[in-house]
């Protein structure tokens, strides 16, 4: 994992708590305030529609006394009655011409709250009028006509000749306690409506009108503002239906005739039986609301923004130091003598005291290794200059006894000195090839690839000459590239060669093959046969300490180091080496190494 | 174009895969490079005696088995030489490849580059003598050092033997004008007895004297004489004042070219011999365990005093 990915990670650990502990509060206390300021404006809302409401309800309750007293002073004029009773009995000649004086100067004192006056007999026929034209119509028909024949009652609103709204108010006419007929007065609603229309300061979707039963289906007393949007079926609990109903005086929360979510108040009229609805749209209503959740939610993204900025910095200033550390590390890892300088006085700080402390430890610990290491390396080069100094003696004064006095030595004193310096000749040699098996493990030779196909020709090269006294044969085929020393590889392998040669059948010609064994993954195996005289088992291992030798006695040169070498060779490569037996019949050595380019 | 004259100095890898291989690149394009190639008759048997040695009438004994196997090798490599289309003379030298070489410079021809072909490594008596490092420090010429493996036997090669002109050598020692002056600085008694064996053996006309300890090795080469000794033997390993350290300090107070000094030790470590020759040894000797060897080495550079002598400007 790389070192930016880890530097992220702590950004988005470090982002997400921030955020949390920035906006949680911020959003709760919102919420709360939302809610609450909401309950207030529906509340006022509610206040101000129960308020306008009993306004108005009081303005259409005067209105409408008004209008009966005005009904009522028509109908009582006596003279009327007495006429309207001779006319209907027919048996008198009426003068209807003054009937109908009489009603204009009604309508007239009135002063403009009545625009026409009709009377007509319990048949519903006009008998007279302040408008001649409506003689003799027929008033039957609408519904109130019946009633008004008992007490007054009121009519449906209607659009007259002159284009102006009208209100029928019936009532009845009585002479000598005995009912005659209908009084008819058309009054102007002009005031009524303009009352209702009057904005009362709730807001533009404000709406006043009156409604009343027919037939169970409620019907409009007055126009609506948007009448081309009402389809005659108000939806149910509608404001139109509810103000017929009980919930009378409640502010209500209902979907009105345009389909929009209101808040509504109802009354009744108690006189007339119609129901008054005052309605506002509940977004107007709640707009200021809608504001401030606006700007809350602004509010909660400005300081999430502001909460990842911080998280950015924060993670920075606070991940800096720790991937200096890291680069630090790294290189202490590989041998580097670089410190941690971060003076940041916090825990960081602390960490990197602690990790240069370590370094130093550790690096005390290998130099102590070191010097051990270069006190037994030196101690090994004195020793063996003084162990080679004697020996260097005994071998010279040896040969020079040897040269000069030999004739004066017996037979047996001549083969005796022949031993000694043989054997002196020997011990110096495994004094030397010990130097040689210290040294193969120290080596630092630069690692790079290294051609095995070459390595192996100059290996052939070397061996040449002994290949062609014994009469070998060295097959070796394609070995591809390693990760190594060629150096100490071509060591190796003429090691092995020689041996091979070294330890040769003396009854059959000598075979030599070198070839891939395996190649897997990261590592190549190399597998050096022969037709020799091959390892027992049991030795298969120990051939590879120093100074293990098969052979003590002294048929075979060699001090026992050559396979020693090579093991430390190969160990030091990370690869491994063994024996087993070869199906040439003589041994197999198995050298694993590391392939190149590591894959 | 003028055509280089290289100077081939071999015998046990004459005719090996890599100095082949070198000479062929050598010359490359073929016919610029004039080969010379010098056979030192390398002795087979240590045992005889240096050249020099006279026999009961008088001759001078020579180690004929080496000289014959020198001669037969420079044919052999001629006719390789010849089948790669090189131009080649040849001849054989003393055993001593040192002045063999020398003696071949002296002559009045003009050598533009030395080809010091040997043994690995190990198993090589020329470089066990410090071979290349002496020449490099006493003759102003590049030297290609070119570690070989030995040649495979030559002998079908010249199966038809060439007739190739030589002439019978003369006795190897160089004459002296007087005895060799050498100091040698040891402190075991015993190495230092097997040196004085391995000089008085070697019949040379040497004056030798010992210090067993490095303070008065000081004393005696950083007097007033301007020219204490002909040659100083320095072993490394002293107990009192490390080799090394003496040897810096004779570097300080010495001529080291006038006064050469040869390392003379045990220690086979590559950072002791690369030490030495910055200091300015002459030769780093490792000491032989087989004493012939190690008097062969030492006769070698004995001579060398009396050969550059008279080369010396």
């Amino acid at each position: 994992m790389s070192g930016p990915g880890r530097r992220r990670s702590i950004e988005k650990k470090l982002t997400g708590v921030i955020l949390i502990a920035a906006l949680l509060p911020l959003a709760l206390v919102g919420l709360v305030t939302y809610n609450q300021e909401q309950r207030a404006l529906r509340e006022s809302a509610r206040e101000q529609l129960d308020a306008i409401a009993t306004v108005q309800a009081a303005r259409v309750e005067s209105y409408l006394f008004f209008s009966e007293i005005n009904l009522e002073l028509v109908a009582s004029r006596t003279r009327l009655g007495q006429l309207l009773g001779s006319f209907i009995a027919e048996s008198i000649p009426t003068d209807q011409a003054l009937m109908n004086q009489i009603l204009s100067d009604a309508r007239d004192s009135a002063k403009g709250a009545i625009l026409e006056v009709h009377v007509a007999d319990l048949d519903g026929i006009v008998r007279a009028s302040t408008d001649p034209s409506r003689l003799d119509d027929d008033l039957s028909g609408p519904s109130y006509f019946a009633d008004a024949q008992i007490s007054p009652t009121l009519g449906s609103i209607a659009t007259n000749a002159a284009g102006l709204d009208v209100g029928v108010h019936a009532g009845p006419i009585a002479s000598s306690g005995l009912t005659l007929g209908v009084v008819v007065i058309e009054a102007d609603l002009d005031p009524l409506l303009t009352s209702l229309d009057d904005p009362i300061g709730l807001g533009d979707s404000e709406e006043s009108y009156l409604v009343r039963r027919d037939r169970n289906r409620p019907q409009l007393v007055t126009p609506l503002a948007e009448p081309d949007r009402f389809n005659n079926a108000a939806p149910e609990n509608s404001p139109m239906e509810l103000a017929m109903g009980e919930a009378s005086g409640e502010v209500i929360e209902a979907v009105d005739y345009r389909g929009e979510d209101v808040f509504a108040a109802i009354r009744t009229i108690d006189s007339t039986g119609w129901g008054l609805v005052v309605k506002v749209d509940k977004a107007e209503a709640l707009a200021p609301i809608a504001n401030f959740r606006n700007l809350l939610v602004f509010g909660l993204v400005m300081a999430g923004l502001a909460s990842v900025a911080l998280a950015h910095v924060l993670s920075v200033r606070l991940t800096d130091p720790i991937r200096r550390l890291i680069a630090v590390a790294g290189q202490m890892s590989t041998g580097g003598s670089q410190r941690a300088r971060l003076d940041t006085g916090d825990e960081i700080g602390e960490l990197a005291i602690a990790l240069n402390r370590m370094a130093d430890q550790h690096d005390a610990a290998l130099q102590e290794l070191e010097g051990k290491n270069d006190q037994l390396q030196q101690f090994l080069y004195v020793s063996s200059h003084d162990l080679k100094t004697p020996l260097r003696a005994i071998s010279s004064y040896g040969q020079l006894l040897a040269a000069d006095q030999r004739h004066a030595l017996s037979e047996s004193g001549r083969e005796y000195l022949d031993r000694i310096n043989e054997n002196s000749k020997r011990m110096y040699g495994l004094i030397d090839d010990l130097l040689a098996y210290v040294k193969a493990g120290q080596i630092e030779e630069t690692f790079g690839p290294v051609n095995l196909d070459a390595v192996l020709e100059r290996v052939r090269g070397s061996q040449e000459l002994d290949l062609r006294t014994v009469a070998a044969s060295l097959s070796i085929s394609h070995l591809g590239t390693a990760h190594g020393s060629a150096v100490l590889l071509e060591e190796v392998f003429a090691n092995l060669v020689s041996n091979s040669i070294k330890y040769r059948r003396p009854d059959a010609p000598t075979r030599i093959g070198i070839t891939v064994a395996e190649t897997n993954g990261d590592h190549v195996t190399i597998r050096v046969e022969d037709n020799g005289i091959g390892i027992p088992p049991e030795h298969r291992e120990r051939v590879f300490q120093p100074f293990h030798r098969l052979h003590r006695n002294d048929d075979i040169a060699g001090t026992g180091v050559g396979l020693a070498i090579c093991e430390r060779v190969v160990s030091g490569h990370g690869g491994t080496i063994r024996a087993t037996a070869s199906n040439l019949g003589g041994t197999t050595i198995l050298v694993t190494l590391p392939r190149f380019p590591p894959p | 174009m003028s055509t280089r004259n290289v100077l081939v100095v071999a015998n046990e890898t004459l005719g090996g895969r890599e100095l082949l291989l070198e000479l062929e690149q050598l010359n490359t394009p073929r016919g610029s490079t004039q080969f010379h190639v010098l056979v030192p008759a390398t002795r087979v048997d240590l045992s005889i005696k240096k050249g020099g040695e006279v026999d009961a009438q008088g001759h001078p004994i020579i180690d004929h088995r080496a000289q014959d196997l020198a001669r037969h090798r420079l044919q052999a490599a001629l006719k390789l030489l010849a089948d790669q289309g090189a131009e080649a003379t040849g001849e054989t030298g003393p055993a001593d490849p040192f002045t063999a070489i020398a003696r071949v410079l002296r002559r009045p021809n003009v050598i533009d580059e030395i080809i010091l072909s040997t043994l690995p490594t190990g198993t090589s008596r020329w470089l066990r003598m410090d071979l290349p490092h002496r020449l490099q420090r006493k003759f102003d010429l590049p030297i290609r050092h070119i570690a070989s493996a030995a040649s495979e036997d030559l002998a079908e090669v010249v199966a038809a033997p060439l007739s190739i002109e030589h002439h019978d050598l003369p006795p190897e020692a160089e004459r002296f004008d007087r005895p060799v002056e050498v100091v040698l600085i040891e402190d075991t008694a015993t190495d230092a007895q097997l040196t004085a064996i391995a000089l008085e053996r070697s019949d040379l006309d040497v004056n030798l004297r010992v210090c067993t300890r490095a303070s008065e090795a000081l004393e005696l080469l950083t007097g007033s004489d301007p020219h204490p000794a002909d040659l100083v033997l320095l072993d490394l390993r002293m107990p009192e004042m490390d080799g090394l350290e003496l040897l810096e300090r004779l570097g300080g107070a010495l001529d080291l070219d006038t006064v050469p000094v040869v390392i003379l030790t045990t220690s086979d470590l590559d950072e002791d011999r690369q030490r030495s020759h910055e200091l300015g040894a002459h030769a780093y000797v490792v000491k032989d365990p087989d004493f012939l060897r190690f008097q062969e080495v030492l006769e070698g550079i004995i001579v060398e005093q009396a050969v550059t002598s008279s080369t010396r400007v």
